[in-house]
């Protein structure tokens, strides 16, 4: 049985380093991962955002956890 | 799941906050809830690609997987955020042996280097750029003089900084810094069969051109 994650990139995956996701499918593929991406998921702060604003950080990312929640994801 | 061990970081960092904080994960909720129409129960926790691998997925299912064993001397690198609290999964938080553990399984020899899980200062790139290069060049020069002829990182973003910015980490600093840099998930997909093409040009440059 395929074991089903929720997916989250990252800014980096998505830009500087591409190869990362590139990798990342067939490897999950063959070790029978299913990657389910969080729709709608935005960007994490990256703890750049935490210099300026603590409180904005943490909604960043408890939102994208919330919306892996809404999909009835654990990890 | 994630494979950045930044975006790792700072996820556990969330959930730990509020665990021990009732009222600011209320003041959290209420903003995310206002602006996008749920909230975070608590119920979904965050997993790091290397920790998935070897706690859910097992380190013999990914021996077995190995069509192209790695056969090169690697530096683990995990960064600073996957050794926070609360942040190790079932990893030992001062001396961590995941991905130690994973390089052999994909038919590596794992280099042992004091830097490990130092950090090379990712978020702080674009502000204070000179200090960030000597750390990324201290981490780099010390994985070389340890015998590497690559590393391995754990997270995406020190990923990128290792790489792209060795050269002028190497400027900056006035140490041997060159050396190939790959992120965990390319080196499984290489060792397990794909990519043939990109983990040949790897080999070349490791072990023909070398530093």
């Amino acid at each position: 049985m395929a074991l089903k994650v929720a997916y989250y990139p990252g800014n980096t995956a998505r830009a500087a380093s591409s190869e990362v996701e590139d990798c990342l499918q067939p490897l999950c593929k063959t070790l029978g991962i299913q990657l389910i991406e969080i729709p709608k998921a935005s960007s994490d702060g990256g703890n750049i955002i935490k210099q300026s604003s603590p409180k904005l950080q943490h909604a960043l990312v408890a939102r994208n956890l919330a919306l892996a929640e809404t999909k009835g994801l654990m990890s | 799941m994630t494979t950045c061990a930044t975006s790792y970081g700072i996820m556990c960092d969330t959930v730990d906050e509020f665990a021990s904080d009732v009222g600011f994960a209320n003041t959290i909720n209420n903003l995310i809830a206002r602006t996008t129409g749920i909230e975070y129960q608590g119920e979904s926790q965050p997993r790091h690609l290397l920790h998935l691998l070897v706690e859910e997925v097992g380190l013999d299912k990914i021996r077995d997987a190995v069509i192209n064993p790695i056969r090169l001397n690697v530096a683990p690198y995990y960064g600073p955020n996957m050794q926070r609290q609360g942040a190790t999964a079932g990893d030992d938080p001062f001396m961590p042996s995941y991905l130690e553990q994973l390089i052999m399984a994909l038919g590596g020899t794992p280099v042992d280097y004091d830097s490990k899980c130092q950090s090379v200062g990712a978020p702080a790139l674009l502000t204070i750029q000179k200090p960030v290069m000597k750390m990324t060049a201290s981490v780099l020069a010390d994985a070389k003089s340890s015998g590497a002829d690559m590393m391995v990182s754990a997270c995406t973003i020190s990923h990128s900084n290792l790489d792209s910015y060795q050269s002028k980490a190497g400027k900056v600093s006035g140490k041997d810094t060159s050396m190939p840099i790959v992120h965990l998930a390319e080196l499984i997909a290489f060792a397990l069969g794909h990519f043939p093409d990109r983990f040949a040009q790897l080999r070349v440059r490791a072990l023909v051109i070398g530093g």
